[in-house]
């Protein structure tokens, strides 16, 4: 399509057209209606079709999410297909947000770079929220006893802010990262689903928005995991957590897709497989495994709304259901899920070493094989989980194998990174920092991970703090500290202004110490013998539970310099050119800000990514002559 | 195509003439066949259900004694009008679409969409009544669960099915654009496969145990 921006027709005002603000008051009053006034006890739901609380929940959770669409302008296009309409094509430049303007990031806006940052602003946002509830749980075990809240509230901190964060970093690379640049890393104009795309992002911030609404109904207490049949006897609230991972389960899996098809059809000629950067590598094998197992925490899920409304009982044992059917069936998806947050951030960290030693990636191949070998085993230890449950100990030797057995593709990684680092001539920004302490906390995930692995020790430290200190190491060690890396490095293309170095080293230091300092104090707390999931505790364990607060306190104020370094970014930073890292990878040869179509001509692929030896020609020809096309493709 | 070739040959080089293999018509066809091996995955979550708790059997409450499938005939017919508006649809695809009898297209998707109405209907009726009560074990459990989301999955078929049939009407998959109907046809081929897989599952299986 042709972009004339000049030729885009007279726009409405920004009320009269779906919006945003309109999809949260039709949705906002949507479920106000349904639960407070036709829902009350003796009110119509009631009386006349004789729904239950749980029933009526639902209910206002599924007319918000559609008058929410509504609101958005989400069915227009396809109502206009199925009807056979004409839709023009100023109409659709429209949908793409070509005429520019800071409302089409408050619009189903169609364009992947405006998905992109709707994404990064969400995932901030979230980030944000998940840890401000950290900082009240870490409040609460400042003394053994409950002071702040009291057990129930407590749980549902917990609750809330494990799913927050869960579901925001499960997209924290491949939401942001995945839909603004893949496009870009592949040579290709635009998404291969656009609708598809925007889509996801909308159904991932529902999702997120209606995890807190269990505070209002007696909150959720089950913890991220969620387990049935706990689940099914919990208050209301827990109706919100089977619809926010309902509709987090569907984003993810339509966000993957496109990703996928994008790759796979979308290439710049010459793009060979063996021409992708990492980032593109780990997001395929980030999004296959999103593909495959958030549809499987849909069903389960379901089948707890099922059981919590109708009455069902997948999971009730005195009805035919059971408890090892869901854990099954949940970590089935749940193994996966840690690799869909984890590897995508492997292959970001593995694409700025290079940039920052000068040197080109060390064993591209093993570390492609490496990435694929994490993402297929995943599919094969989920009972790892389950040592402690009492189901059949005949398969722990073999789970415990399979689980170690990830040691060997994730070293590959690490060979990646040493290989890269030895001889480089290395510089320190802060995102080359924060893409290193990717390695050493990364390290320590897996480290603290083969005890939890190994059954003698796990039936020690199984469900104590230890567990919890080596999920964060993995999540928030690695996750994080990749997610933070992709900002700084690629914020100058996203928005055309560069970080400030100084408040970036702050931010990285203060966030290295504190989250260190916390994590390796829970680990010695889970030695000394503390449970997870507890608002009380011994008072023996006061000590170290008091430095672990005050260590996540400081982990905590890291983010101001983040928060500070935006703003001051924002206002007076400092404007960047078009490859301020003079990379040799294709993304950083489009011009800034990026146009519409990315590309004036779709570039033809002549290189890898990482040509960083003397005299190495640029990965690509921007715009190819026709000679050319042919050719050189595929050599 | 000369005269030798058979019906199989001669069909397929007629849908392979006619529909161009341009980018967008690729990812249609490449988004459905995602789509539905997710989909795949999440129904297997719920298949899964149905052998684990028939071999675990918990408090002998699989199945007890005086709980039976909803009456016979609702089950076969849910399925025999899937089955037959799938066979609708290929017919109206195959010597439709890929001949340009766009009336033979037209008629096949219409006959197809209201078939899956009415199985959409019968689906309800089959949880309305379904003859036992939500407590009856692990079976009645499964039962409800997989036919209330395969109801919902089957509706917004039903949907999309009218608005092709619509569109079929206004003739606009003439000329090489029936990429949609291609691709939808897929998507109704799983659905297809869904159905008599439920039914096997549900209405037969069950009643002659493997455990
Ligand atoms: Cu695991």
């Amino acid at each position: 399509m042709a972009v004339e921006v000049a030729s885009l027709p007279q726009r409405r005002s920004w009320l009269a057209r779906p919006n945003a603000l309109w999809a949260f008051v039709l949705g906002i009053l949507g479920f106000c209606f349904i639960v407070w006034v036709l829902g009350q006890d003796g009110g119509l739901l009631n009386m006349t079709f004789g729904l239950e609380i749980n029933q009526v929940m639902f209910l206002g959770y599924a007319v918000a999410v559609f008058l929410f669409f509504v609101g958005l302008g989400v069915f227009n296009r396809p109502v206009k297909w199925l009807l056979g309409l004409p839709i023009s094509e100023e109409e659709l430049l429209d949908e793409y947000g070509a005429g520019g303007g800071v409302g089409r990031y408050f619009r189903y806006t169609l364009d992947h770079k405006v998905v992109g940052i709707q994404y990064l602003v969400a995932v901030i946002i979230f980030f944000t929220f998940g840890g401000f509830l950290a900082m009240l749980i870490r409040t609460e075990l400042l003394t053994p006893n409950v002071r702040l809240t009291d057990p129930e509230t407590y749980l549902t901190l917990v609750t809330e802010h494990s799913v927050t964060m869960l579901i925001m970093a499960s997209s924290i690379i491949i939401g942001p990262f995945g839909n603004y640049f893949i496009p870009l890393f592949i040579g290709a104009k635009r998404m291969a689903f656009p609708r598809v795309e925007a889509l996801s992002f909308w159904l991932f911030l529902l999702a997120l928005v209606i995890m807190p609404t269990a505070f209002f109904f007696g909150g959720s207490q089950t913890g991220w995991t969620g387990y049935a049949p706990l689940a099914d006897q919990m208050h209301a609230g827990q109706d919100a957590y089977v619809t926010t991972w309902a509709l987090a389960g569907s984003a993810a899996t339509l966000a993957a897709l496109n990703i996928i098809a994008t790759i796979f059809l979308m290439r710049a000629p010459g793009m060979t497989w063996s021409r992708f950067n990492l980032s593109t590598w780990s997001i395929l094998v980030g999004s296959i495994l999103a593909w495959l197992a958030m549809p499987i925490m849909v069903a389960v899920q379901l089948m707890v709304g099922f059981d919590r409304s109708f009455l069902t009982g997948n999971f009730i044992p005195v009805q035919g259901g059971s408890a090892f059917f869901y854990e099954n069936v949940f970590w089935t998806f749940g193994h996966p899920e840690v690799y869909i947050l984890a590897i995508p951030g492997m292959g970001i960290v593995l694409d700025i070493l290079p940039v920052f030693t000068r040197r080109p990636v060390y064993a591209y191949r093993a570390a492609v094989v490496g990435l694929c070998g994490i993402g297929l085993l995943s599919w094969f230890v989920w009972q790892h989980h389950l040592f402690m449950s009492g189901l059949t100990p005949g398969l722990r030797p073999f789970f415990m194998f399979s689980t170690e057995m990830i040691s060997f593709p994730t070293g590959l990684i690490f060979l990646a990174a040493l290989g890269t680092l030895f001889g480089g001539r290395i510089t320190f920004p802060s995102a080359m920092l924060f893409a290193l302490a990717f390695f050493p906390d990364f390290l320590l995930g897996g480290f603290s991970g083969i005890f939890v692995s190994d059954v003698p020790t796990d039936v020690q430290l199984h469900g104590s703090y230890w567990v919890q200190a080596h999920f964060h190491f993995i999540l928030m060690g690695a996750t994080l500290f990749a997610f933070f890396a992709a900002v700084y490095y690629w914020f100058p293309k996203m928005m055309g202004k560069r970080l400030n170095e100084t408040l970036g080293k702050i931010h990285f230091w203060l966030m290295w110490i504190g989250f260190n300092g916390t994590f390796i104090t829970l680990a010695i707390v889970g030695i000394m013998g503390m449970s997870r999931r507890y608002a009380t505790y011994f008072p023996y364990l006061q000590g170290v539970n008091v430095t672990a607060t005050m260590f996540a306190y400081l982990l905590g104020i890291s983010m101001v310099p983040f928060l500070l370094n935006l703003i001051y970014t924002w206002g007076w930073g400092e404007k960047a050119v078009e490859n301020p890292y003079h990379s040799r990878s294709l993304e950083w040869m489009t011009p800034t800000p990026v146009p519409l179509e990315n590309f004036a001509e779709i570039p033809l692929i002549v290189a890898g990514p990482y040509e960083y030896q003397p005299n190495a020609r640029p990965e690509a020809i921007l715009e190819p002559s026709q000679a050319a096309g042919g050719t050189v493709a595929g050599t | 195509m000369d005269d030798t070739s058979t019906p199989v040959q001669d069909a397929v080089a007629h849908a392979t003439a006619y529909i161009p293999r341009t980018l967008d018509n690729r990812l249609s066809v490449l988004s459905v066949r995602m789509l539905y091996i997710s989909g795949s995955f999440f129904f297997a979550s719920f298949y899964f259900g149905l052998v684990y708790l028939q071999i675990i059997n918990a408090n002998n409450m699989w199945l007890p004694h005086g709980v039976d499938h909803p009456p016979t005939w609702i089950g076969v017919s849910e399925m025999a009008l899937v089955l037959i508006a799938g066979t609708a649809y290929f017919v109206g695809q195959w010597f439709g679409l890929y001949r340009q009898k766009l009336q033979t297209l037209t008629l096949g998707l219409w006959i197809a969409a209201i078939l899956t109405v009415i199985a959409v209907i019968i689906h309800i009726i089959e949880l309305h009544k379904p003859g036992f009560t939500l407590q009856g074990g692990g079976y009645v459990s499964l039962f409800i669960t997989i036919e209330g989301v395969f109801t919902f999955v089957l509706a917004v078929t039903a949907l999309m099915l009218i608005g092709v049939a619509i569109r079929a009407t206004k003739g606009l998959f003439s000329g090489g654009a029936g990429a949609g109907v291609e691709a939808f046809g897929e998507w109704f081929g799983w659905i297809s496969a869904i159905a008599l897989f439920n039914f096997l599952a549900l209405y037969v299986q069950p009643f002659f145990p493997i455990a």
